[in-house]
């Protein structure tokens, strides 16, 4: 009797060590957890910021020079240009109206290719392997000589 | 005065030995992870699985063996990849995560590498961007960054408590 007495109170005395560890975790681990669900809340604001307006003048650039600057609101026939190095590594751009995308590349991760056609809502393209990137800028200029 | 050597040398070479077998585990999670298709089609974004190895080695044997650990996976990883570029993108990442390392692992125990590791990997997402931007000559990769830390945040923390599991049971077997 006395020694299932003691079990039970050993068990008792298990359980109430036990809760407190589990509550005092997140008390104690307040500060880590608040600083990543801050950094996390500060992405989805980035995210949205970065969404910016039509920007339509778009720039490539390899190996920082500049290789072709096109306003993608006055491309009325779509056409491709190959970049390429004399080593045999190349993405080939695709540019048609309002809209510009690697359509082709040598690289090994295919990153640029699957980042598909940018319509110039902020988002450039950039193939890291082969530091070649589209960048836009403000499409203004562009937009007043259509409508002008 | 030779015997009194002994144990110095056995240690070295014990650390040697250990920094060697932790590379080889890095390096063959690295290649696995190579080999995968992109998560994401977000430049410079990766699940980082073998800085699990990293992590490990720098609370079970100090940051200096770890710094060895990861220097000679991104130099072998790179020469294995066949993408001498990616070299100067992980080196500086590498080398930005861990002076960050060298500071937080002080002021941390090994119950919160869940949290560390998060942090790690944006540490390697900003020296990694500001590579890209010598490189480029552009701002514009700036604009991945929400999107390369909200996976670091992910991937961190599930790597993170992969590492503190591993600590876990390492410590039971005497390798």
């Amino acid at each position: 009797m006395s020694a299932e007495e003691k079990e039970e109170k050993n068990e008792i005395k298990e359980k109430k060590v036990e809760s407190p560890e589990k509550t005092s975790w997140l008390k104690k681990n307040m500060l880590p957890l608040g600083i990543l669900i801050f950094i996390g809340l500060l992405c989805v604001v980035g995210i949205f910021l970065g969404q910016g307006e039509q920007q339509l003048l778009a720039t490539v650039t390899h190996k920082g020079v500049v290789l072709l600057e096109v306003d993608l609101s006055q491309v009325a026939d779509g056409f491709i240009r190959e970049v390429g190095t004399p080593e045999g590594e190349y993405n080939v751009i695709e540019v048609n109206s309002g809209r510009i995308r690697v359509s082709e590349a040598t690289c090994s991760d295919q990153i640029c290719v699957l980042q598909g056609y940018s319509t110039g809502d902020g988002r450039p393209i950039v193939c890291l392997p082969h530091e070649l990137v589209i960048t836009f800028e403000g499409g203004e200029d562009g937009l007043d000589a259509v409508t002008g | 005065m030779p015997l009194q050597d002994k144990p110095e040398k056995t240690d070295s070479l014990k650390e040697l030995t250990r920094c060697a077998m932790f590379t080889a585990v890095a390096l063959t999670i690295f290649m696995i992870e190579a080999r995968l298709p992109a998560p994401m089609p977000i430049p410079g974004a990766k699940l980082g699985l073998s800085n699990a190895v990293t992590l490990y080695v720098a609370y079970s044997m100090g940051t200096k063996s770890a710094s060895k650990v990861l220097f000679s996976r991104i130099v072998l990883g790179s020469l294995f990849a066949g993408q001498l570029m990616t070299l100067l993108y992980s080196a500086t990442g590498g080398l930005f995560c861990l002076l960050f390392l060298c500071v937080i692992r002080n002021y941390t125990n090994p119950t919160q590498i869940w949290f560390v590791s998060p942090c790690c990997a944006i540490c390697h997402n900003l020296g990694q961007l500001l590579v890209a931007t010598k490189v480029m000559g552009t701002e514009a990769v700036f604009y991945f960054l929400p999107y390369l830390v909200g996976i670091a945040l992910i991937s961190g923390v599930f790597v993170g408590i992969a590492t503190q599991n591993l600590l876990l049971r390492m410590e039971n077997t005497k390798i």
